[in-house]
This record gives structure tokens, sequence and C-alpha cells, in this order.
């Protein structure tokens, strides 16, 4: 992600040191300053387009590089099994109690009940609707 | 330029520009508006390499590991990237080279069949 990222950085120097190159080409051979600006530019194509396809070429990189992080975490993971364990126990219970909860908050609140029109039903005073 | 030369020069097909690229930087690091002149020079112009399709094509090759890029100085003091060939690409060059010389024949031997 790093290297993507210098290397986006230097890009608008480098394309501006080529547009520059090539109208100074055009000034050598004659052709009037502002002229061989616009030569240059015409001759360089589109920049944002050009711009769009480097990015392009690295957008990969970095799902290449997560799957490295990803190797290395399952290694070190291997490497310390106490850990792991614990980690993976934490993670069960905490995902446990969500469903725990969840599953009791769907019954006694979000589902509706099992009638006709049940967005209709009302609850009165002094009744219970569950 | 008139509209007759302009019909003279030909687009380059896809893919070809990265054999090209690869064989300028045999002869040693340049930056890339180098490379373009290269190539349209030792075609005699007949190449004409769209500036801009050249930095694609110069990443495509640093990701592949083909070439590396360095900060230098142009001969006229104007800072740039310099594009060097490495040992891979080296190896890589004479791949390609093979490959577009069977392509080059067999299509040369489609269009005009021995007699």
């Amino acid at each position: 992600m790093r290297r993507r990222k210098r290397i986006m950085e230097g890009l608008d120097q480098d394309i501006r040191e080529h547009i520059a190159m090539e109208t100074q080409d055009n000034i050598e051979r004659g052709m009037p300053p502002e002229e061989a600006r616009y030569a240059a530019m015409r001759k360089f194509g589109n920049v944002t387009r050009v711009k769009e396809e480097i990015r392009e070429v690295w957008s990969f990189v970095w799902l290449e590089q997560l799957l490295q992080d990803v190797r290395f975490a399952l290694r070190m993971l291997g490497k310390n099994p106490g850990f792991a364990l614990t980690a993976v126990l934490i993670l069960a219970l905490g995902i446990a109690a969500n469903v725990i909860v969840f599953g009791v908050l769907q019954a006694l609140v979000l589902r509706q009940l099992d009638v006709p029109h049940a967005d209709r039903v009302i609850g009165l005073p002094g009744t219970h609707i569950i | 330029m008139s509209t007759k030369e302009q019909r003279e020069r030909i687009e380059l097909l896809q893919g070809t520009l990265d054999l090209l690229i690869l064989r300028t930087l045999l002869r040693g690091p340049v930056h890339g508006h180098a490379i373009a002149k290269a190539i349209e020079f030792d075609s005699d112009d007949v190449l004409q390499v769209e500036q801009g399709s050249l930095y694609p094509a110069l990443h495509r090759l640093i990701k592949r590991g083909w070439i590396s890029a360095e900060e230098g100085t142009s001969e006229n003091n104007r800072r740039a990237k310099f594009y060097r060939l490495t040992a891979k690409g080296r190896r890589q060059l004479t791949i390609e080279t093979g490959k577009w010389d069977k392509l080059a024949g067999a299509i040369a031997q489609i269009l005009r069949p021995a007699e």
C-alpha cells in the first residue's frame, strides 16, 4: 500500500518532466514556445487516463499484501497455541452471548405476531400481547 | 506533419510496446522521454508511440520485476526517473524476442505462402 502511494506521488512530477522535455525538443526544432508546449501535450495524450491505467496496474498489490499478512497471522497463531486458544474461546463466548441476546430479542420484540395484518395489532393498557 | 505522413505511421500492436521498452533498455538505463524518442528514432519514425501510454507499460514492467526505476538527472539537468533492465528482464527479453520472431514468421507465411 505504501509502495503504491509513493509511486503514485512521483507520477505527476514524472509526467510534468516528460512534457517539459518534449516541449524543449520542440522549441529546439524551431517551434514557438506556446505551440511547442501544446504539441508536447498532444503527443503525450490523455494524462488522466494514463494515471488511471497506472493505478490499475498496482490495484491488486494490496490484495497480495493482505494475503501475506493473513499467512503471517496464521503462522504466528500456530506458533503460539495457548494464545490462539484463548483468542478463539473469547471470540466464541462473545459470539455466543450475542446470539443468545439477539435470539431472545428477536422472539420477544422483533417478530410480528402470527396473525393476519400483524402490523395493525396494538397493545392495550392492562393486557399482555405476548 | 501532413496527413499522408500520418497515414504511414503505424499504431503499435497490443503488447509489443513492452518488448520495445525492454529492448531499448538493453543499451542502458534511460528516462521515459528518451525511451519514447528512441523507439521513434530506431523505427525511422514509423512507429508512433502515444507517449503517455509508455508509462502504464513501464509500471507493468516494474511490477513484474523486469525493470527497476531510480531517481537521476537527465542530460539537461532535469530531475527524471531512470529505468533499468533487471536480470529477470534481460531473460524475459530473450523469451519475448523469440515469441515475436515466431509470430511474425507465422503471419508472413500466411500472407505470402511459398509457391
